[in-house]
């Protein structure tokens, strides 16, 4: 991060719509290929995959879920738990969830090699490429926004 | 098989949309402008335009005003894709002219019941291999 976030920092979202419209995009831009190749690696290996490969895609797609839905808490329009943490505490729960993320889409690329699945284990490194996208997009939205 | 214009310029979300779709059995023509993309629309009257909203050269809201204010073009339906997702998203697209609207992350299965909608009546696709 370019500015480090100092205990108790607040959250300020810029205010006017187009601006925050602007960040919202930012933040769900990645997840969708995040959910998408998910569900595309699970609709293509299909039955034929192992299940602890199965297994797999479904954890990892309740992670991606857990991304939208703290994107989603964060810029809601409603107060949400969220909007209580201080600026290192959303930080550390957004990094949790896009490093596992990461880290479960780089296993199952894996096992996709090991398993002779080359559009598989290609779709899941896109994953990982989106997850580290939403990392870093959150990391600047705080440096920029937090005081 | 019915024909979709694709208009999307994030390349993963380009590769993954149009790959679930022709698993359906579409046929998926892709366009990565809005320019690009009226001018795909013109020239291969698809059955059905995706639109993503925010997009470089030509945003989606002038795109769709385009193709809508175009009489080879204005019967196409338009689905407008965006991660905006604020109050006020859907009626502004639908104000550009847009027929639909689909927040991403797309729900793929209810973007499928939304083409299906407003496709012309034709044989069903194929099912899923």
């Amino acid at each position: 991060m370019k500015r480090r976030l100092t205990p108790g920092s607040r959250l300020r979202l810029p205010t006017g719509t187009e601006a925050l419209r602007r960040v919202r995009h930012n933040l769900r831009t990645p997840i969708n290929p995040i959910l998408g190749y998910c569900e595309l690696v699970m609709e293509e290996a299909g039955e034929a995959a192992p299940a602890a490969f199965r297994a797999g895609l479904r954890r990892l797609h309740q992670t991606g879920r857990r991304m939208l839905k703290l994107t989603n808490e964060l810029f809601s329009e409603q107060p949400t738990p969220l909007h209580h943490l201080t600026c290192r505490e959303i930080l550390l729960a957004f990094r949790a969830s896009a490093d596992e993320v990461a880290a479960s889409a780089g296993r199952l690329e894996r096992q996709a090699r090991s398993a002779k699945l080359p559009v598989a284990a290609r779709d899941l490194h896109r994953i990982r490429t989106a997850a580290g996208q939403w990392r870093k997009r959150i990391e600047e939205l705080l440096a920029e926004h937090c005081e | 098989m019915p024909k979709i214009l694709l208009v999307e310029d994030n390349e993963m979300n380009r590769d993954m949309l149009s790959r679930r779709l022709m698993r359906r059995g579409f046929e998926v023509a892709l366009a990565l402008d809005g320019a690009e993309g009226v001018a795909l629309c013109e020239q291969t009257q698809p059955d059905l335009v995706i639109m993503d909203l925010g997009l470089p050269v030509m945003d989606g809201w002038e795109a769709t005003r385009r193709i809508k204010a175009a009489p080879a073009t204005r019967h196409i339906p338009v689905i407008a894709l965006t991660a905006h997702a604020m109050t006020g998203e859907e009626e502004r697209a639908r104000e550009a002219g847009c027929d639909d609207f689909e927040s991403k992350p797309v729900e793929f299965e209810r973007l499928l019941a939304k083409l299906r909608a407003l496709l012309p009546p034709s044989p069903a696709p194929p099912p899923a291999p």
